[in-house]
């Protein structure tokens, strides 16, 4: 067991409504981050009162969380995404200190903001 | 890189202004304003104003119009005037004044816009085009930073060729330099500028950049970052300074007059419509004791507001049922029509698909299906060899050469009759093929829906329009699609629960799911029994010829042999009516008094290819009611009103109607608001005359040779001729047959509701059961029993968290 290496990194949470997946998927792939973990249809308390999980013909309207985990610096490209979204829409964001075994999973090789070319 | 994120932020923000716009091939009603309904109805007419240039409310003529023929009630015009404290003489002389109803739609003037339009339509052209843009697989920015040194408009700029080798490689990066100077908020506020000066076309790069699993975009992407920048640098190129505001802007108007003339033109339907409704409900009350007869059939419609007038014709003839859910039938799928690989997604756009289902031959009909498969084959194989000859550029003469007389007689047969030709052009529908039959069942390959799904959709179809106990022998899960020949707009006539698609796959597919005995079972452990001698079959309504076709007639001999032939003659016994009903409405001149006369006048409009006006669509929305049937039974509701069966007895949680009013009432507010501002201002947020379109890339319509995409529905869907209105541009009234506690509950937890109620796009009235009145809700949460005794009602809260639990 002693020959087990954890890695920092960071861990990012978002929650939005289903209208912002296409741009959620985009922002996390262009900032660099090497996947993620989408939750459809999550429930629960805040400023505009008690969500319901499913709106079972809506997914705009639906509450839809990402997760992922990378290194700093991407998850610093993802919250300079979400800051401006956030201003004008609803939805939240929790970032907190992880640690994962394999490293090669959720580190790029180059450190930029992978933009696609279009 | 974070100022780079930072901007996608700042993209995606000032992206809300604009609506998405779907393609041709799925013509989706949306609201104009989208991107402002959160300011409420009046404050966005006036940004729609200041940003598009568009009016937002009735001109004087049309209030004229509608006044002269008594839709107005000039006490209800008195009425809200005096609430509002208006000029009472003032307020009723307003629209005798002069003012011209329409303008011809003018194509758009700026340098700029010209130059986009026509980078634009060469990238994001489907086939149209005889030659292809080059280098598109590259994105639409890289092509365009590679070609556009060889444009002899942009180059006349001699700094232009400098600039393009120095832009950066990808389009956000560009966009970054360019926007260097400016903050966020002003960054924002001139992207938007930039995106709203052409919101037809921006309005496609916003739905096409977010279909990652469209062909189209996978092969060439485009996203709105690389519109930007391309604008960009086309403005660089003609030495336009990009922060310089564009769009039209004018001083506040003075919407007092006309403001109160909509209000009463609304009300004057929705007390008349709110009084029958409830005189019905008084006359239909069933009687204590009375054991309730099953039906002959039962038939289960979309809540299109076509569907009303065959429900009506239909319930007239024998002991039937029917029912109103959106016509997609509570299925998110996707499917490939038989001997296809073609992926449609039939599905309201609010959903993406969860299921992919193939179509297959059935078991006793392998020949015929065989046939049909090769006969399709051979079609689009000649279709695209035709196509490609057209479209050559070598090829024309020696085709007009060689078969010009065989086309030009086909023209001519067109022509001059229309019903002949095109029997033997017919559209190939294969949904309507009883051979052709959809593979339900999961498989190795992911295709198909588990048994798990199929329960649940199952279950969740039946409790959400409250069919859940005395089945009929035979239930018929009706889809709808429209008929037309040359036509672009053809999709706009289907079902846009089923995303601008027929909805017999979807009908064909929910039967198979409520015929196996597996989905049954499960059924009756969750408390839903229906009977084994209960048969569910499929049928497509075809909303422009009034016939209902019923499939698979041979299983339905074999399972319900009595009521077949019953039911094959009172559905032709409907068509009848419908069809005379429907040649009142759009005047159709008949000398022959036969009914197959009129019958014959109505599918020849469907076969014509000089058809403008195949039939009336959508026109003259205007309310959406839920609740069950009973409640507007034998009313003639002139086919304007969208009806969601619903029964508030069944629906003690309110889960059921959170369904209905989140996403079917959404759906039809923005068929609503469609054909509302296409009919206020149809230059701006309409598409102008049929005559004058242009289709490009066989994804929109300009008109002339270059204007922005044209959005909106077109005159003909609106008007009867130039100066007469066919469409009453009226906001949705919502009326729900529940508690009001339960609707206000749901209005509490969700955002769109109350964006929608409060901001005056929708109108709810809520006839109360258990209180036994009738209330309207008013912006924030008050609501006002309807009638003489008006008084403000809160809800109370210990009952609303009863009725939650």
């Amino acid at each position: 067991m002693s020959n087990i290496v954890f890695h920092d990194l960071k861990k990012i949470e978002i929650i939005v409504h289903g209208d912002k997946k296409a741009f959620l998927k985009d922002l996390l792939d262009q900032a660099g981050a090497t996947g993620y973990t989408m939750i459809r249809d999550v429930a629960g308390m805040g400023h505009s009162g008690f969500h319901e999980g499913r709106l079972l013909f809506n997914d705009n309207k639906s509450l839809i969380m990402f997760m992922t985990v990378a290194e700093q610096d991407t998850i610093e490209k993802i919250i300079a995404g979400l800051t401006p979204l956030f201003e004008k829409n609803s939805g939240v964001m929790f970032v907190s200190d992880t640690s994962v075994v394999r490293l090669e999973k959720f580190v790029q090789d180059d450190d930029y903001i992978n933009e696609t070319a279009s | 890189m974070p100022d780079k994120a930072a901007l996608l932020g700042v993209i995606e923000n000032a992206a809300t202004i604009i609506t998405p716009y779907w393609p041709l091939k799925t013509f989706i009603a949306t609201n104009p304003l989208a991107g402002l309904e959160e300011k409420g109805f009046e404050t966005a007419i006036e940004s729609g104003k200041s940003i598009h240039g568009g009016n937002g409310l009735p001109t004087r003529a049309m209030l004229k119009g509608a006044r002269d023929k008594g839709l107005i009630d000039l006490d209800i015009v008195r009425r809200i005037g005096r609430e509002q404290n208006s000029a009472a003489a003032e307020i009723l002389t307003y629209p005798d004044q002069n003012d011209h109803a329409f303008e011809a739609v003018k194509s758009s003037t700026s340098a700029l816009d010209t130059q986009m339009i026509k980078w634009l339509s060469a990238f994001l052209d489907e086939g149209q085009a005889g030659t292809a843009m080059p280098y598109r697989e590259d994105g639409f920015y890289s092509a365009f930073t590679k070609l556009a040194a060889h444009d002899n408009v942009l180059n006349k700029n001699s700094a232009f060729k400098e600039t393009l080798k120095n832009t950066p490689a990808k389009p956000l990066a560009a966009l970054s330099n360019m926007l260097a100077a400016y903050s966020d908020d002003e960054k924002q506020a001139i992207i938007e500028t930039h995106l709203t000066a052409l919101p037809g076309w921006s309005g496609y790069v916003k739905w096409r950049s977010q279909q990652s699993q469209d062909p189209w975009q996978a092969a060439y992407p485009i996203t709105l970052a690389a519109y930007i920048a391309v604008r960009f640098l086309i403005a660089d190129a003609l030495n336009i300074d990009i922060s310089a505001k564009t769009a039209p802007v004018s001083a506040p108007s003075d919407n007092e007059a006309p403001l109160i003339w909509l209000k009463a033109w609304e009300e004057t339907y929705r007390e008349t419509l709110t009084a029958q409704i409830e005189q019905n409900i008084k006359d239909n009350a069933p009687q204590k004791g009375q054991a309730s007869d099953t039906p002959s059939a039962q038939f289960i419609f979309c809540i299109d507001v076509r569907s009303e007038v065959f429900r009506r014709y239909l319930e007239r003839t024998g002991n039937y049922e029917t029912y109103g859910f959106a016509g997609f039938f509570g299925i998110p799928v996707s499917y490939s029509p038989f001997g296809t690989d073609h992926v449609v997604a039939s599905c309201p756009v609010l959903l993406q698909p969860r299921h992919h289902v193939n179509e297959t031959a059935h078991e006793s009909h392998k020949g015929e299906a065989k046939k049909i498969g090769a006969h399709d084959k051979q079609r689009l194989n000649w279709k695209s060899f035709f196509g490609s000859l057209k479209n050559n550029v070598a090829s024309p003469f020696a085709l007009v050469e060689t078969s010009g007389i065989g086309f030009g007689g086909r023209m001519i047969g067109r022509t001059l009759l229309p019903s002949l030709t095109s029997k033997a052009d017919a559209h190939n529908d294969n949904h309507g093929h009883d051979a052709i039959t959809p593979c339900t069942a999961h498989d190795d390959a992911g295709n198909g829906i588990s048994l798990e799904d199929q329960i649940f959709y199952a279950e969740a179809g039946l409790r959400v329009m409250g069919l859940t106990e005395n089945f009929a022998p035979l239930v018929v899960l009706t889809g709808h699609g429209g008929e037309t020949v040359n036509n672009p707009y053809a999709s706009g006539l289907d079902c846009g629960a089923c995303g601008g698609n027929h909805g017999g796959a979807n009908a064909k597919i929910m039967a198979q799911v409520y015929n196996n005995p597996q989905v049954r079972k499960g059924l009756a452990e969750r408390g839903l029994n229906i009977p084994d001698d209960t048969y569910f079959v499929a049928a497509l309504h075809n909303t422009t010829t009034d016939t209902l076709r019923l499939f698979n007639h041979d299983k339905i001999a074999a399972h319900q042999p009595d009521v077949l032939a019953s039911v094959l003659k009172d559905l032709e016994t409907t068509r009848l009516n419908a069809s005379g009903e429907r040649a009142k409405a759009m005047g159709i001149q008949t000398n022959n008094k036969s009914d197959s006369g009129i019958c014959k006048k109505v599918e020849t409009r469907a076969k014509d290819w000089a058809q403008v006006r195949p039939e009336w669509g959508l026109a003259r929305n205007a309310a959406f009611i839920v609740g069950n049937r009973r409640i507007t039974k034998g009313l003639d509701l002139e086919g304007r009103t969208f009806l969601h069966s619903y029964n508030w007895q069944d629906d003690k949680d309110g889960t059921a109607l959170e369904i209905i009013l989140t996403a079917p009432m959404v759906v039809a507010q923005w068929i609503n608001s469609q054909y509302y501002f296409s009919t206020v201002d149809n230059n701006k947020y309409g598409s102008g005359s049929k005559v004058t379109h242009n289709v490009t890339g066989k994804i929109g319509v300009m008109q002339g040779n270059g204007s922005d995409l044209m959005t909106g529905l077109p005159l003909q869907s609106l008007m009867r001729d130039d100066n007469t209105l066919y469409h009453e541009p009226l906001r949705l009234m919502c009326v729900v047959h529940a508690p009001m506690e339960r609707v206000s509950m749901l209005i509490e937890r969700n955002e769109i509701l109350q964006t929608l109620f409060n901001g005056d796009w929708v109108a709810l009235t809520v006839i109360d059961p258990v209180e036994s009145c009738t209330m309207r809700y008013r912006n924030g949460g008050h609501w006002d029993i309807i009638g003489a005794d008006k008084q403000a009602l809160h809800p109370s809260p210990q009952k609303a968290e009863k009725i939650a639990v």
